[in-house]
């Protein structure tokens, strides 16, 4: 009984995993966010010439990141559907809200707390239920 | 910039992203990440079509917010949700369930208040 339930928690997982890949869109999304603070960090140190912009440290790790939020967008892609990982990306909201509290001590106001709930709802909702 | 031009340009930048999105999906089944094969990449016509759109919104995107506010922008952005599940439905022939609507509002609901 145990080791069929077991069994059971193991297919489902793998079942999902291979079935949407929800699960690349997510780390995606959290490699997307840390980007943007990238770029905002370059920003700040940003000179406007085109060797300061290129050279800009913070500004070609934000590229990096950007390049490998791509790659596992794709193979998100690659397992499933447009309509249900797209969306997902809206993730990506909050942990820029996130870490801009921390790393820039932005203030998160009760109404941006409430944004990250229904951006949470979502992304449950696509991602938790199983789509036809 | 005055909001009447940008509104449209900003659609146009959220469809141009959308249409990224679909050439991105439709290059996944041959995207490889095996290394010998790294270079074949490039040859995925696919792929390069959905960056290069990619690329192209994100460029009129940057150019409306020289002008404009984040906080006013940055929402819309979400409109391009909406547009790939349209794109999704018409080309890909993908099933858009009530769930998939309920999830898409709650999260462009979500990105406003976040934003504000």
């Amino acid at each position: 009984m145990e080791s069929k339930s077991k069994s059971k928690r193991v297919n489902l997982t793998s079942a999902r995993y291979k079935d949407n890949g929800v699960l690349f869109v997510v780390i995606s999304t959290v490699i997307i966010a840390l980007g943007q603070i990238a770029f905002k960090l370059g920003t700040l140190t940003l000179d406007l010439s085109l060797k300061g912009t290129i050279l800009n440290f913070w500004l070609i790790i934000g590229l990096v990141l950007y390049a490998i939020a791509t790659v596992l967008l794709l193979v998100g892609l690659k397992l499933g559907e447009l309509s249900t990982l797209y969306p997902i990306i809206g993730l990506a909201y909050i942990w820029v809200c996130i870490l801009s509290f921390f790393i820039f001590r932005e203030t998160i106001t009760l109404l941006n707390g409430f944004g990250i709930l229904l951006i949470v709802l979502g992304v449950g909702l696509l991602g938790g239920v199983k789509h036809g | 910039m005055d909001k009447i031009i940008t509104l449209p340009l900003m659609i146009v930048a959220c469809i141009i992203g959308a249409f990224g999105a679909l050439y991105m999906k439709k290059s996944a089944a041959n995207f490889t990440l095996k290394w010998k094969k790294l270079f074949s990449n490039l040859k995925n016509k696919n792929l390069m079509i959905g960056l290069f759109l990619y690329a192209a919104s994100t460029v009129l995107f940057v150019i409306l917010l020289k002008h404009n506010k984040l906080m006013f922008l940055y929402p819309m952005t979400s409109l391009t949700y909406i547009f790939a599940i349209i794109l999704s439905k018409m080309i890909l022939n993908e099933r858009i369930t009530k769930y998939k609507i309920i999830a898409v509002i709650l999260i462009i609901l979500g990105n406003i208040f976040i934003t504000i």
